[in-house]
């Protein structure tokens, strides 16, 4: 067993040689003076810190972007839900208000405004025997709900509405039960017609409503609302029309099926999210890719007309030999006494390091261009409010071999400063970008290209050209 | 370098003075970095454990009493392996459940193992779990003894000595397998 020790004890205890050590020296430099300045928890954020910290903020954004998307959901819904109450509310009224009325017809405009409504409406037409048919309600895909043909009769063939004449399609022919209809099949019409969720009706509340709300996506919940109670179904509010026969019906056989499916109704709210990469304009040397993402968020205002807002989240990181403009020294932290010539300074310096963050919030408009086809190029202008947290520039600076005429003995005898920059907002940005759309249906996938323009010159804050790629939704 | 170099450095340390900062780091950063490199495993790891460690040292450098450089190593050892611990804390005490039996420690044939490389080594000692990996590195190679290591670790005496029996035993199997030979643990 000793020997096993002794082996790996020498193997192991040795010295090998590493790499990287100037840049954990920098690394660990940053954080000294970071302590000696008194900030004592100014600890280098690890790589593996970082990542997790990213995993972190992809998990946030998409947290927030399923719950504005659970949020437009619900509030479709909600507005569906609505726009069916009103619905029936006014079926009732053309119920109660005109008896003589052969036919309760939805408005078009109703249906219009109502996606689903309109295409199970539109579906359902299609299903349902529209002319002549000598049962429609036997023409129900459920066969238990079939009312004895006999006692079922037809109104007389319906006109072409504004509506349906788009679509070269009849009105809905209205089902009306004949008043003297047997009162034991009332009934059962009413109680098979019921959904299973349904409470079952009571005697003499069934009308022709219930048939549409066959077709109707309506939840049980507004099924089985106290409406079904005042739509009753009597003999004082089923109109007496005249009876049509059998074989009446069958001599117009019913329209050939709809073929122009309707159109699916869009929203005009439409999110997204995108990974961004940018860099300085013009380009700065040992200043890296700006890279993060991008939320966005528009609605669409007038035909090809969106409006916008964006928040983009980038960092970079600034590892220069030189001293950019943006990032001048304060007097203060120069080692050379101010004044003096140049060439009597005892300090260059070499070195400044720095990681930045940028939060990008930008409002704008965008203009798509009236292009066929799945891709859809736009044109966007925009004003952008940058807010840069606090962060810190570390400005390293070498001694001269002879500076100020004397040889210098000590050649380690590099000196840090440490400059914490404030969090602060920048302004006078405008945005300017291209970019193009392929469409998949809700989703679309864009890449946009965008240019910052920062107006102020003398804070630090580059103009950056950057490139967005991801996708959106729209609702 | 002699040690009155090193006390130089040192008595420059303890003034913040950047540049001894500077030289002390690049004289032991090889040193550092192999120790905790041999808890963690991972270059990236044992990068942030040695910028950990000498952050310690240089701010607390007034608490170490000047000897000599052997003395100034020791203390950035266990600096060094403290700080590595710190970070596997978790990872360590999760597995050592089993306590520690006579019967797990094993003989070993000597000189199976002299062809291996370095390389292989650190290779072997990466398949090692964390809690198993530390024990044999404060036991074998930093000469901890158990007492220290249950008290360094957080964990019992009992559980130290399954920990490495049973790294000894994973080791030797990792070592047959790699050298190819059939052996009898």
């Amino acid at each position: 067993m000793k020997d096993f020790d002794q082996f790996f004890r020498d193997r192991l205890d040795g010295e090998r040689p590493f790499s990287r050590r100037d840049e954990n020296w920098r690394q660990l430099s940053r954080r000294l003076e970071a302590f000696d300045s008194g900030i004592q928890d100014a600890r280098p954020v690890s790589n593996i810190r970082r990542w997790t910290t990213l995993a972190w903020k992809v998990a946030a954004c998409a947290a927030a972007a399923a719950t504005i998307w659970v949020g437009v959901q619900n509030y479709s819904l909600r507005r569906q839900n609505v726009l069916l109450n009103e619905l029936l509310t006014q079926i009732k009224a053309q119920q109660t208000n005109e008896p003589a009325t052969p036919a309760t017809q939805i408005s078009p405009l109703e249906i219009a405004a109502i996606p689903d409504m309109q295409t199970h409406l539109l579906s359902s037409q299609n299903d349902m025997p529209l002319q002549g048919m000598e049962s429609s309600v036997a023409s129900s895909k459920s066969d238990s709900r079939s009312v004895p043909s006999e006692n079922v009769s037809l109104y007389k063939p319906a006109p072409i509405s504004p509506f349906a004449a788009g679509n070269a399609l009849p009105v809905q022919p209205t089902i009306t039960l004949p008043a003297q209809i047997d009162e034991n099949v009332g009934k059962q019409a009413m109680v098979e017609s019921a959904r299973p969720a349904t409470p079952a009706p009571q005697e003499g509340e069934m009308s022709e409503v219930s048939f549409v709300w066959e077709k109707l996506p309506i939840p049980d919940s507004i099924l089985s609302r106290p409406i079904t109670t005042t739509l009753a179904y009597g003999k004082a509010s089923v109109p007496v029309l005249p009876e049509l026969s059998i074989e009446a019906a069958k001599e117009n056989p019913p329209p050939a099926r709809l073929l122009t499916k309707p159109v699916k109704d869009v929203s005009r709210v439409r999110v997204g999210i995108q990974a961004v990469a940018g860099t300085a304009t013009p380009a700065e040397s040992g200043v890296s890719w700006h890279k993060g993402q991008s939320l966005t968020a528009e609605i669409r205002v007038w035909n090809q007309i969106w409006l916008g807002a964006s928040a983009d989240f980038v960092q970079f990181e600034i590892d220069a030999d030189n001293n950019p403009d943006r990032f001048h020294l304060p007097e203060q932290m120069n080692p050379d006494p101010p004044g003096g010539p140049v060439s009597h300074h005892q300090y260059d310096l070499v070195r400044l390091q720095s990681e930045q963050r940028q939060r990008r919030f930008a409002a704008g408009v965008r203009y798509t261009l009236p292009v066929r086809g799945r891709i859809t190029p736009s044109v966007q202008v925009g004003y952008v409010w940058a807010q840069m947290p606090a962060s810190f520039v570390q400005y390293e600076f070498k001694k001269k071999p002879h500076g100020g005429g004397h040889p210098n003995p000590d050649p380690f005898d590099n000196k840090f400063f440490i400059r914490k920059t404030e969090n602060h907002w920048e302004q006078n940005i405008c945005r300017f970008g291209a970019g193009a759309d392929y469409a998949l249906g809700r989703w679309s996938l864009g890449l946009t290209a965008q240019y910052d323009k920062n107006f102020t010159n003398k804070d630090p804050l580059f103009d950056m050209l950057s490139f967005k790629l991801g996708a959106s939704y729209q609702f | 370098m002699s040690y009155s170099d090193l006390d130089e450095i040192l008595e420059g340390c303890r003034r913040s003075n950047r540049s001894s900062q500077y030289q002390l780091f690049s004289r032991f950063y090889n040193y550092a970095m192999s120790v905790a490199y041999r808890y963690v495993s991972n270059t990236e790891a044992a990068e942030e454990v040695t910028n950990d460690a000498f952050f310690k040292v240089f701010t607390k450098i007034h608490l170490f009493e000047p000897r000599d450089e052997g003395g100034f190593r020791a203390w950035l050892r266990r600096i060094v392996i403290n700080t590595a611990i710190d970070r596997l804390r978790s990872s360590i005490n999760a597995p050592a459940t089993q306590e520690w039996r006579a019967d797990m420690d094993s003989p070993m044939e000597s000189g199976i193992v002299e062809q291996l490389t370095e390389e292989q080594i650190f290779s072997l000692l990466d398949q090692l779990s964390p809690a198993y990996r530390a024990v044999f590195n404060l036991f074998v190679v930093d000469g901890f003894s158990h007492e220290e290591i249950a008290d360094t670790l957080g964990i019992s005496i009992g559980t130290s000595k399954s920990n490495l029996a049973r790294a000894r035993s994973r080791l030797k199997t990792l070592l047959a397998d790699e050298l190819d030979l059939s052996y009898n643990v």
